[in-house]
């Protein structure tokens, strides 16, 4: 009786999977002659070989299947469209992309009549991308925040994790997040708001908290960016306003009455800056150092009564040397770009010191908010300044941060439908070819329509990082930042003179 | 008598039922009612599985699915007074298994239920009642579980139930132990039976709250939930009356023998109500604004909201509204039905505040008033702005109400990827769904162009470069007449803004503006003609050029003799009351009226843009 009943199991078990494996019919009995309108749209992209699965969703079948075919290695991969949707296995596609690293990836939709619409091509570049990104998510909004966080996403699945969330901190404001050689354990931000209001700067993994406001600056730190040997790190100052218009595409404007450029010694606590970055006539601000240390670049405008001219502030793209041993500055500030018509924001410079790129709009300085705000790649090799084609929208384009190895850039933009910034990965090859970018994929491909905040922010992360919450929660009152006392005295009167 | 005594469970309970109902739908319908505006559930499954990443996010859940029907005053508080009743007989059950008699349970359930009801109602607590409910319910199959393997029960489910819902998970594990200490007071039993509470304290707010866990190793993050500190809100005292001090009668109550039960029972009396009256004279204040105000502003809400226009200004044809907030809905309904102009110095205005009032951080009714202003008078970027501070304020998942004049407005202003987002958000509701769809089609230039309701409000749009920071809104107002004369009520807002603010140089230029688009015609209306009668008294000749009616003039005329003339005279005030819906009665009693004006439920600030 006991082996009638496990023969029946095994015949019932066996004719289960005969009838999937018949349901399984992926073949293709006709070809349309036109292309599956899919979301993301992932057509002719450059990916890392080592990123999650561009899983897709198109309205123009229900139910059908996607062939995923790779030439050199003769590989055919075949998966399910249900419910408007394509889920890749995730191995499968790992072990795809892994065996044809430089090649490309022919993908066909096809419909459940059998009727294959025209196959595009995925291109998987050599070189990886770092494993992490880290991101602020915050409601594109006005005046008011709900809930905000900074959140790291695996690149290579699609596990997202908190660093750390403004449901830990009254919901106060968080921003500026920012990592020293994206390294997980150099990191900072600033809480602004309620009682964790303060600069959280890791250094080894070893937190302090910074009261970044002096009376010699216009504010407390505000844009960072980390010198290669995390001694030190360059802040803007701001004396920043927040406004909107009255009926514009542009429905935020954020600009500054004043600003300054200071660097800050993370061993010493002190504050050091230059009369070039710190000059009443001018506005400086977003500061990034070069890869050698030995390079400040930074943005600069002629100061003028504000808001009144600030569809004339026309921003350059300056650099200053620096001494990492001295603290000093040189005395000369190079013009990198300057367009009497376009303004330069956000410089950053690639880790192998061949490129630098910035974001171009047609006035001020806060281009997130600019439709008319494109990325720039300035080549160091020719001195030539280019709009990055390839990577543009006719939306918004800003935020960058480019990968260890200098292949990869992800930028924010609003291409996708005018309000919510989504991340883009692009790709630029050894000799400065770009490949088309990709929208971050996700496991849910209908993930980005249904998510009603904005990435803000992005920035390449080597490694996991530790949840912050706690750590910042239990900070002590923190440390009370100053000026060194070698600063000129030309200078020091910097925060009082302007204000 | 017997028949009585047979259903005499099912009398109390529908005695108890009809009472709490009766309670929430007379008292908290307007309050109940302002909670489902400020919030937005979704019938969508990603949605579901975001909000339980979160200890306490499936009560949330639960407790905003409840939320939703309130849009529907009879049917929400019918849902939620079952809900209440639920948690009185399960907590009275759970009383029973400790061997404590009905009648007692009962009244011992009812006494923590008391606070947590005016939790629900005044204090928008309804996801703090949920919490306590999902405890209790939960508890109850617990206890049933046999002695021997009841700890282990406990020990599994009290870190889910804290997943679940957060602090009041704390009385499954304390049941548990006082059950088994009830059985059996060995010392190894205690201990067993104290496992429960330390896996709760370890999973629970030791562990994440102080980082003993999430530090521990990546496994125990992945269990434990995230924090939320939200959570932590509700640790009022009323609240603490039901959560915690109700475990500590049921220890006294049980630890009793059947004799002590006087002794117990006065216990109960004692703890619970002398911790609600400790809670009273903070309660009293905060129910006394509620009543006074609160409640008030949410009718007019409510009415508004439901198109009960009519009925709304009949509650004001008899006395004057006390708080701007009342006023500005006044001329909302106003101006849904076109009388802005006819009626609005009926209504005993203050100053302009009685139209716009001015910016607050609350969200309701600042935020929703704003952006249905400058909904009605065609500035629908302000308005679309206005929503989005609305829905910022509203709480962490945004709020209908605020997301559907988001919707509207992105459709107005062309932005329709953006449109239909908001769009797809109301379509996972119940109430909205509807709305949310017929709006689909005006996706696109043609249908809104095409539309008589989008047209007129596209055809106000007027693309400029302007920061609003430099830019008053006389002249927002007077862009959108030039580019839209038609729209009634931007050009009767604009026309009543200038003469409530006592400005009639601008109103001039309000009407000069119409006159000049040709759309704005001579005699213009009779509210306008008495501000101008004001404006030119010292250049009469354009009386005529205005064709302004003689017997405004005269009557203004014979007002101004009344009211110059020192001495007070019968015929002086006949001749004032007759002129009491009068601009220029308005104008001279204005000063003495606007020491009033913005006496509003909360503290006023200037938004720093405007």
């Amino acid at each position: 009786m006991k082996r009638i009943n496990i023969q029946v199991i095994i015949n019932i078990f066996a004719i289960a999977l005969s009838t999937i494996a018949c349901s399984n019919n992926y073949t293709i009995k006709s070809e349309l002659n036109k292309t599956c309108p899919i979301y993301p749209n992932y057509m002719g992209v450059t990916v890392p070989y080592n990123i999650a699965p561009l899983n897709m969703q198109t309205d123009s079948i229900e139910s059908g299947f996607v062939r995923l075919y790779a030439k050199e290695s003769n590989q055919m991969l075949y998966y399910k469209i249900k419910d408007h949707k394509v889920k890749f296995n995730k191995s499968e596609w790992h072990d795809l992309l892994e065996a044809n690293k430089g090649e490309q990836i022919y993908v066909t939709f096809v419909n459940d009549k059998g009727e294959a619409y025209r196959d595009f091509i995925i291109k998987v570049a050599n070189e990886p991308i770092d494993k992490y990104i880290a991101y602020r998510l915050i409601e594109p909004g006005f005046q008011q925040w709900s809930e905000m966080g900074l959140y790291q996403r695996d690149l290579e699945s699609f596990k997202q994790s908190a660093i750390i969330e403004n449901k830990n901190t009254d919901f106060s404001c968080m921003n500026c997040h920012s990592f020293g050689n994206r390294d997980a354990n150099n990191m900072l931000f600033h809480v602004r708001s309620t009682d964790y209001a303060g600069t959280y700067i890791w250094i080894d993994g070893k937190m302090e908290k910074l009261n970044t406001k002096t009376p010699q600056t216009i504010s407390a730190l505000v844009y960072p960016s980390w010198h290669p040997s995390n001694k030190y790190i360059a802040f803007s100052v701001n004396d920043t306003k927040q406004t909107f218009y009255t009926g514009n595409p542009d429905k935020i404007e954020v600009f500054d009455y004043k600003s300054d450029v200071v660097v800050y010694d993370v061993e010493k606590h002190e504050m050091v800056t230059a009369p070039q970055l710190f000059s009443k006539a001018q506005f400086e601000t977003f500061p990034t150092f070069s890869p050698d240390g030995k390079r400040l670049f930074f943005c600069s405008a002629d100061s003028t009564q504000m808001p009144h001219n600030l569809d004339k502030v026309r921003y350059a793209l300056c650099a200053i040397d620096f001494n990492p041993e001295t603290r000093e500055f040189g005395n000369k500030v190079d013009t990198i770009y300057k367009d009497i018509q376009k303004s330069a924001t956000l410089p950053r410079v690639s880790p192998d010191g061949k490129y630098l790129l910035f974001t171009v709009g047609n006035y001020g300085n806060f281009h997130i908010w600019h439709k008319s705000s494109n990325l720039w790649l300035h080549d160091f090799a020719t001195g030539k300044n280019t709009i990055a084609r390839r990577w543009n929208s006719n939306d918004v384009e800003s935020y960058h941060s480019w990968s260890s190895n200098s292949r990869w850039v992800v930028f924010s933009s609003r291409r996708d439908e005018g309000l919510h910034t989504r991340l883009y990965i692009g790709y630029i090859d050894e000799k400065g070819e770009m490949g088309r970018p990709f929208l971050l994929p996700q496991e849910d491909p209908s993930h980005n329509n249904r998510l009603m905040k904005s990435y803000n922010i992005p920035e390449f992360v080597k490694g996991k990082i530790d949840e912050k919450g706690y750590e910042v929660r239990n900070a002590d009152k923190g440390i009370d930042l100053k000026f060194a006392t070698d600063i000129p005295t030309d200078m020091t009167s910097g925060a009082s003179a302007k204000n | 008598m017997i028949t009585i005594k047979k259903y005499s469970k099912i009398i109390t309970a529908v005695i108890l039922f009809a009472a709490i109902w009766a309670i929430l739908l007379f008292v908290g319908r307007y309050m109940l009612y302002l909670q489902e505006q400020l919030q937005l559930f979704q019938n969508d499954w990603a949605y579901i599985i975001d909000n339980c990443e979160y200890n306490t996010g499936f009560a949330q859940m639960i407790s905003e699915f409840i939320v939703q029907f309130f849009y529907i005053p009879w049917l929400g508080t019918m849902i939620m007074a079952l809900i209440i009743i639920a948690t009185i007989y399960a907590f009275s059950s759970i009383m029973q298994h400790f061997g404590i008699n009905r009648g007692i349970a009962l009244i011992a359930a009812i006494i923590p239920t008391i606070p947590l009801l005016y939790v629900v109602i005044i204090a928008e607590g309804t996801f703090a009642f949920i919490q306590y409910f999902i405890a209790i319910i939960a508890t109850l199959p617990i206890l049933r579980v046999c002695d021997k393997h009841r700890w282990i029960a406990a020990m599994v489910a009290s870190p889910i139930l804290f997943w679940i819902c957060g602090a009041p998970a704390i009385l499954l594990p304390i049941f548990s132990l006082i059950l088994a200490i009830q059985k059996d007071r060995s010392l190894k039993n205690i201990l067993i039976n104290t496992i429960p509470l330390v896996i709760y304290l370890l999973f629970g707010y030791v562990g994440i709250y102080c980082g003993f866990i999430g530090s521990l190793n990546w496994f125990l993050n992945y269990v434990t939930p995230k924090p939320l500190v939200a959570d932590l809100r509700y640790y009022e005292p009323m609240v603490v009356v039901g959560w915690y001090i109700t475990p500590i009668l049921v220890i006294a109550l049980s630890m009793c023998k059947k004799k002590a039960h006087a002794i117990a029972t006065a216990t109960i009396f004692i703890i619970g109500v002398s911790t609600t009256l400790m809670c009273i004279p903070k309660h009293i204040y905060s129910a006394g604004i509620y009543f006074n105000t609160f409640n008030h502003w949410m009718k007019l809400h409510y009415m508004y909201t439901q198109g009960e226009y009519e009925e709304l200004l009949l509650l004001y044809k008899s006395k004057e509204p006390t708080y701007v907030v009342e006023s500005n809905y006044i001329n909302l309904s106003l101006m849904q039905q076109g009388k802005l102009a006819t009626d609005f110095f009926k209504y005993a205005p203050r100053d302009q505040y009685a139209l716009l009032m001015k910016w607050t951080d609350s969200p309701l009714p600042t935020a929703y008033i704003w952006s249905e202003v400058c909904r009605q008078i065609g500035f629908i970027y302000k308005s679309g702005q206005s929503a989005y501070e609305g829905e910022m304020l509203s709480g962490p998942r945004g709020s209908a109400i605020f997301t559907k004049l988001m919707a509207e407005a992105e459709i107005v202003m062309g932005n329709y990827e953006v449109a239909k987002r908001y769009i797809e958000v109301l379509e996972k509701t119940i109430f909205y769904k509807d709305w949310a769809t017929k709006q689909r089609k005006y996706l696109n230039d043609q249908a809104v162009m095409s539309d008589a309701y989008y047209s007129s409000k596209r055809n106000c749009l007027y693309p400029t470069h302007h920061l609003i920071l430099n830019t008053n809104e006389l002249d927002m107002l007077l862009n959108i007449i030039r580019k839209n004369p038609t729209h009634k009520n931007s050009y009767e807002f604009a026309g009543i803004m200038t003469m409530a603010a006592g400005q009639l140089q601008a109103l001039s230029s309000v009407i000069n503006i119409g006159i000049s688009t040709g759309k704005i015609k001579v005699p213009l209306h009779p509210t306008f003609q008495q501000g101008l009668v004001m404006a030119y008294q010292k250049a009469p000749a354009l009386y005529k050029a205005y064709k302004i009616e003689t017997s405004l003039i005269n009557e203004f005329v014979e007002y101004q003799k009344a009211t110059t003339n020192g001495s007070n005279t019968l015929n002086q005030e006949t001749i004032i009351r007759k002129n009491q819906n009068r601009y220029w009665h308005y104008l001279r009693t204005r000063d003495a009226r606007s020491s009033r004006a913005h006496i509003e439920p909360t503290a006023s600030q200037e938004l720093p843009s405007n």
